[in-house]
């Protein structure tokens, strides 16, 4: 059996219900680990503890690759709190590093048993020499070492290297569920993620407009669905079918305000289908300027349909960085196939850039779009992702 | 409602566009199987012993056929994978070639001419265009000016029908132009191949593809009227020009569908059934008021054209959303050359001077020998159904 030691992050600010983020986190690991029998999930203090198989450890390591909630995880010894059997795994562990091509380290330690007859330092330093004295070629750097090696005296003895950085955030389904307005594009499925770290799940929309678009781009949009649902505890990916909502809205708007419509449009329709399936808010991937429909006017001309609030982590952000972001969760390779998820057709040459509110209302309105809006919620098909 | 499989059919049931059965107008892009299936004996031709021998004379009586079939000698014939590997043997051939001359390729070749020209040229081969006009073809005019402006031409690419447009070039015409310069001819005759009359005495090289006739995938021809240095070496096999060893299966069936199809009288008798039918569509596409030919003056009737091909357009409909629709409605079409179905762009469309507009919405029905009057009326009927429901108002 292995053991990894979890590090709790936000979560350890929360006052008197911190046991509903953590609960949620057991919950979301255990999830994550597809329920996994021979697995056991430790709580404590700040640190919770995995212990499971070897043979479960590239499966517990993807898991906790992708658990919000945690500022770090690492596999770690478990140890008698004797100095002898302590000095001897921090041996062990600069062995490792030695073997791996590491060539400076540092120890650091922390107790919370100050029972310990060692303080912080002193371990620090007596585990520094013995790992000196072994292995002669390592060298301790306490600026920027390349490997760390930690202590952790708590109600045992924990020594581990090189702690991997956690996703960080709350975990998912402690703020409730969101509904996700997604599309086959970069910044989407980033929305989506972020969301998901503050604590959302998630489920998602994507409006198609077939034969005007492609299956190949909703395939796209649900793959992307799929990326997302591996780190928000899955969700339901909904198709909704707006082509006849796209035609009339090009058969009866002037042709600027095509996109900014279609936005409104499915602006309402994810409200819809967020208030039938419990979402506290809807979520877009929009960045303030990026592109027309993304003006100040804009934004407030499509969100003023609706009433839940809309979460856009993406407002701030620049393209570069949201294209990391993409990269880091693994969307980005996807998002750039090329199936366009809207028909060039429908794409105004000259689109309207600063709308007022009531004229786009006005024009929204005389559209008389919301039964077909409420139908095509209807027969919108979910899939699992 | 949480499904599995399906939603789109879901969907496209609801709209009342999904049907089983079937109507196929892409022949252009791969025949109907034509029934005849691949078998031969397996043993390598190059081997000594009796399989081999077997393979060995199973392989040059079908190379036989193919001859007979085609008016070439059997030495004249080289059985490769296909027309885009024969096109590229020819080609690629030219940088062992000593002259300096240009390389000359038409304006509506397929992406197998066109995109290896396009590599010769960044190998350092002088390369340029020979005009086509909007129909597609190469004519006099279009070619004069090309030698013109390249006067030291030595290699004209011009395939005898496009594959888009359908237009058919005047091969004797321009072939008597460029045998005047000494110029050697190469012409794709993939899409001409069993539906024109087609004299390879006109060409120095030419290339085909079985599947265009019905045979399985994988098995082409090369012409050569004199042999050349191929660029790759390998085993010797097919005197050295294209080294493999040889798919005596595939041969075999390819001249099986030759001596079929190739067969002049049966090609003037399908050239008028097709004709016929290509005149019922051509005049239903007129009475569809969303609907445009392309080139916009072709006629029920008019020679310029293969009547197993057309360009048309639907006004405010792309293309790609037309396949998508006649596709659900049980009919299959294509835009452009199947092998460039992947990208947006319509090279040949743009080279003939289309707008952008009519790029995007351009589509191709192909026919082929089993196409019936009642497949072109049911098509007609659902074009003009897709035209009212998705197209520009």
């Amino acid at each position: 059996m292995i053991t990894f030691l979890l590090k709790l992050g936000e979560l350890t600010l929360k006052g008197g219900n911190r046991s509903v983020f953590e609960r949620a986190l057991r919950e979301n690991l255990r999830y994550l680990l597809k329920n996994e029998a021979s697995v056991k999930i430790i709580p404590g203090r700040g640190r919770f503890f995995l212990r499971c198989p070897e043979e479960i450890r590239p499966r517990a390591r993807d898991a906790l690759g992708r658990l919000f909630g945690l500022s770090g995880w690492a596999e770690t010894q478990v140890l008698e709190k004797t100095e002898a059997a302590i000095l001897r795994a921090c041996v062990q562990e600069g062995r490792d590093l030695a073997a791996r091509g590491f060539k400076t380290f540092k120890v650091e330690a922390r107790r919370t048993d100050k029972g310990f007859p060692l303080d912080s330092y002193s371990l620090c330093c007596k585990a520094g020499a013995a790992i000196l004295e072994a292995l002669p070629a390592l060298k301790v750097d306490v600026h920027a070492p390349e490997g760390k090696i930690h202590i952790e005296i708590r109600e045992r003895a924990y020594v581990y290297r090189n702690a991997e950085k956690g996703l960080g955030g709350l975990p998912v389904g402690t703020a409730g569920r969101g509904m996700l307005l997604l599309s086959g594009g970069i910044d989407s499925p980033v929305a989506g993620y972020l969301m998901a770290g503050r604590g959302l799940s998630i489920d998602a929309s994507y409006f198609h407009a077939y034969p005007y678009t492609s299956e190949e781009a909703r395939q796209k949009a649900l793959r992307l669905g799929k990326i997302l649902g591996s780190y928000t505890r899955g969700g339901i990916f909904y198709s909704v079918p707006y082509t006849e909502i796209q035609q009339r809205i090009q058969k009866a708007a002037p042709q600027p305000w095509h996109t900014l419509l279609l936005r409104m449009a499915m602006m309402e329709g994810a409200e819809i289908l967020a208030r039938r399936q419990g979402a506290k808010g809807l979520i877009t991937g929009e960045s303030l300027s990026q592109v027309a429909s993304q003006t100040p006017e804009n934004i407030a001309s499509t969100e003023s349909r609706v009433s839940l609030p809309v979460f856009r982590p993406l407002i701030g952000l620049d393209k570069e960085y949201i294209i990391r972001l993409a990269e880091k969760i693994g969307t980005y390779e996807t998002s750039i196939l090329p199936y366009q998820d809207c028909c060039a057709l429908f794409s105004p040459a000259h689109p309207v850039l600063r709308s007022k509110p009531a004229e786009a209302m006005g024009l929204y309105e005389g559209l008389d779009l919301k039964s077909s809006v409420e139908a095509a919620i209807a027969a919108a098909p979910g899939e699992q992702i | 409602m949480v499904g599995r499989l399906g939603p789109f059919r879901v969907y496209c049931r609801s709209m009342s566009l999904e049907t089983s059965e079937r109507r196929y107008f892409d022949w252009a892009s791969t025949a109907m199987p034509g029934g005849i299936s691949l078998d031969g004996p397996f043993g390598n031709p190059s081997s000594r012993h009796r399989e081999g021998r077997e393979a060995r004379i199973a392989l040059e009586r079908a190379r036989e056929t193919c001859a007979g079939a085609l008016g070439a000698a059997p030495g004249q014939i080289y059985f490769t994978s296909g027309a885009t590997e024969s096109n590229a043997l020819v080609l690629f051939s030219r940088l062992l070639q000593q002259s300096r001359g240009t390389i000359l390729f038409s304006g509506g070749e397929h992406p197998s001419i066109r995109e290896n020209c396009r590599a010769l040229e960044r190998l350092g081969k002088g390369v340029g265009v020979i005009g086509i006009d909007k129909t597609g073809r190469v004519s006099p005019e279009t070619l004069g000016r090309a030698l013109k402006k390249y006067p030291d031409a030595r290699f004209a690419a011009i395939m005898a029908v496009n594959n888009e447009l359908g237009g058919v070039s005047d091969l004797p015409v321009l072939a008597e132009i460029l045998r005047e310069k000494g110029i050697f001819f190469h012409c794709d005759i993939v899409q001409g191949l069993g539906k024109i009359p087609i004299d390879l005495a006109l060409m120095d090289s030419a290339s085909l593809s079985g599947h265009k006739l019905g045979s399985p995938r994988g098995i082409g021809l090369l012409y050569l009227r004199k042999a050349l240095v191929p660029l790759c070496a390998g085993g010797g096999q097919e005197k050295g020009i294209r080294p493999g060893t040889e798919n005596v299966a595939g041969a075999i069936a390819l001249g099986e569908y030759l001596k079929l199809r190739a067969e002049p009288n049966l090609i003037q008798a399908e050239y008028t059934k097709a004709a016929e039918r290509f005149g019922l569509l051509i005049a239903g596409l007129k009475r569809i008021p969303a609907c445009v030919l392309i080139p916009e003056d072709r006629q029920e009737e008019d020679s310029r054209f293969s009547p197993y091909i057309l360009q048309a357009a639907c006004r405010g409909i792309p293309g790609e959303v037309m396949v998508r629709a006649l596709d659900d409605a049980g009919f299959a079409i294509s835009t452009g050359s199947a092998c460039s179905s992947g990208g947006k762009e319509r090279p040949v469309l743009q080279a003939i001077g289309a707008d952008p507009q009519t790029s995007l919405e351009g589509f191709r029905i192909s026919q082929g020998w089993t196409t019936a009057k009642e497949d072109i009326q049911a098509l007609l009927g659902a074009l003009q159904k897709i035209a009212v429901q998705w197209g520009k108002k």
